[in-house]
């Protein structure tokens, strides 16, 4: 049986979709115990953080897993990809979590939505701890036919539902405020969801549909943006499959955003030690 | 139909539970209890005992059952503090993971976490025989997954008033066992445990109810037996 790309990647952007988000705040918690988030303007700065700094090396990892399921298998890529996403997750405790939602979301996924090919779920079930969740969400993504910004965009979208959902039960925020908090970061959510699918696109050479990001024609095809890590990217230089190898996808994916935020890494840290606490990160 | 794919397993270094996590059983109600150790889930309000009801299984079963136990705590770690302090359990048998504000969804919306742990637990010690989960206090209306449990207790208290069972609800109507504990207490809080016996028979038709002074040494030995009949006779 075939789920439709369209119902698939509604399924994986669900809240509700059973795999253990709901119990995870990434660091909102901490933020509210140490005040530094106490209402909905705060969380809404805590969110669009989140979204710039996790969310968008989440997203690239994310896409370009979702590029390299797609592809013609290559040995060692999600050992470089797993290596990778690591390298951009100073804390320990923010490494735990993301293998841990990683796991989940792969059992509970792969008895949902068509699964990716049985290379890369081997391969995939060979990391040790398991996943990323960036990584088994690109990988479930190209399962289900979808693209590899759709990867980072419902990457995305997670954290920052997660994180205002988070907010809502802590502080008693009115629910439609915060959930038109997330509405209010769609324009950032998008930019994430773009970059990502350039980055994917560059390191892999896979290319996307037209249409699929909607801004196919930008005349020149670099990055743009403001970013400091996006001035230098140059599209023309990707390696182009399917003659992609190990070491033309690293070279460009060490250049993917490392843009962890402090704050973030430290209040996982801080949140991992503490003996009181409702959410499991 | 949608057919199950074959279930996904890891190899996890990080965290206490070291080695391979097993394949997962998702199948329904009692159809690998061949394979496992039996899974009890208990529930129940805040407050009710149902720590204490953990603690006393664990002093009544543990020395001729081999127990592992996950905890829901709420706020904290407590109960599995509690009952590592208590030592009526190896230390290490004992997990809590933590839910989101969201003790019910842990048990029953998504139970992806309580499972793992549980498959962790029940690997890294495979004499396991019982598995406990103890729900994070909730209200009448919790009820664990049928896929993360065989079997499960719902524990209320005297001292929450002789209409809790009138009032039903999901925990008190189709728990497999509901515990009416703090019998003790009966004649301080002017509750009929008469009234009680009655509109818990009426309410879940015929299903049984145990009442139990938790504080006794021995005040679990009737959860225990009904424990015990489930492994002597897994129907």
């Amino acid at each position: 049986m075939t789920i439709s790309t369209p119902v698939a990647l509604l399924l994986l952007a669900d809240g509700r979709f059973p795999a253990g988000g709901y119990a995870h705040s990434h660091g909102m918690e901490e933020a509210v115990a140490g005040q530094q988030v106490t209402d909905l303007v705060t969380a809404l700065d805590y969110a669009r953080g989140a979204l710039m700094t996790a969310g968008l090396i989440n997203g690239a990892l994310a896409a370009v897993s979702c590029a390299c399921a797609q592809m013609a298998p290559i040995k060692g890529v999600w050992e470089l990809l797993d290596a990778e996403t690591d390298a951009r997750m100073p804390s320990p405790a923010q490494r735990r979590v993301s293998r841990q939602l990683g796991r989940h979301l792969w059992r509970t996924a792969c008895r949902i939505v068509t699964p990716p090919p049985s290379e890369v779920m081997s391969a995939l079930e060979g990391l040790r701890g398991g996943p990323h969740n960036c990584i088994a969400l690109g990988a479930l993504v190209a399962g289900s036919g979808g693209l590899p910004a759709d990867a980072a965009r419902i990457g995305a979208y997670n954290l920052i539902m997660s994180v205002l959902q988070a907010a809502v039960r802590l502080l008693g925020l009115d629910p439609v405020a915060a959930t038109s908090a997330v509405a209010a970061l769609g324009e950032e959510l998008e930019d994430v969801a773009r970059r990502s699918g350039e980055l994917a696109r560059w390191a892999t050479g896979t290319g996307e549909p037209a249409g699929s990001t909607g801004e196919e024609d930008q005349g020149p095809r670099s990055l743009g943006g403001s970013s400091p890590w996006s001035a230098a990217i140059d599209l023309d230089d990707a390696p182009g499959a399917p003659g992609a190898t190990l070491g033309d996808i690293a070279e460009i994916v060490i250049q993917f955003p490392a843009c962890s935020a402090p704050l973030l890494d430290y209040y996982a840290e801080a949140h991992d030690g503490r003996v009181s606490a409702m959410f499991a990160s | 139909m949608i057919e199950p794919h074959e279930h996904r397993h890891f190899v996890v270094h990080d965290g206490p539970e070291c080695g391979v996590v097993p394949s997962t059983s998702f199948s329904a109600r009692g159809s690998s209890t061949e394979h496992r150790p039996f899974r009890v889930g208990i529930g129940g309000p805040v407050g009710s005992g149902k720590t204490a009801l953990v603690a006393g299984l664990c002093r009544l079963l543990g020395p001729t059952l081999p127990l592992v136990v996950v905890t829901n705590d709420i706020f904290t770690t407590e109960d599995a503090d509690f009952l590592r302090r208590a030592g009526v359990l190896d230390a290490e048998r004992i997990v809590a993971v933590r839910t989101g504000c969201c003790p019910h969804t842990a048990i029953r919306d998504d139970i992806v976490a309580n499972l793992e742990a549980l498959e962790q637990l029940e690997h890294r010690f495979s004499d396991t025989l019982v598995s406990l989960v103890e729900s994070g206090g909730d209200n009448l209306t919790a009820i664990f997954s049928s896929a993360l449990v065989d079997v499960q207790i719902f524990v209320v208290d005297v001292a929450g008033g002789d209409k809790v069972p009138r009032k039903g609800g999901p925990g008190v109507c189709q728990s497999d066992l509901l515990v009416v504990n703090k019998t003790d207490l009966a004649s301080m809080v002017g509750a009929d445990l008469g009234v009680m016996a009655a509109d818990a028979q009426a309410r879940r038709s015929g299903r049984p109810v145990v009442f139990t002074c938790l504080r006794e040494p021995s005040g679990a030995e009737p959860v225990a037996q009904w424990i015990r009949s489930h492994l002597a006779d897994p129907s």
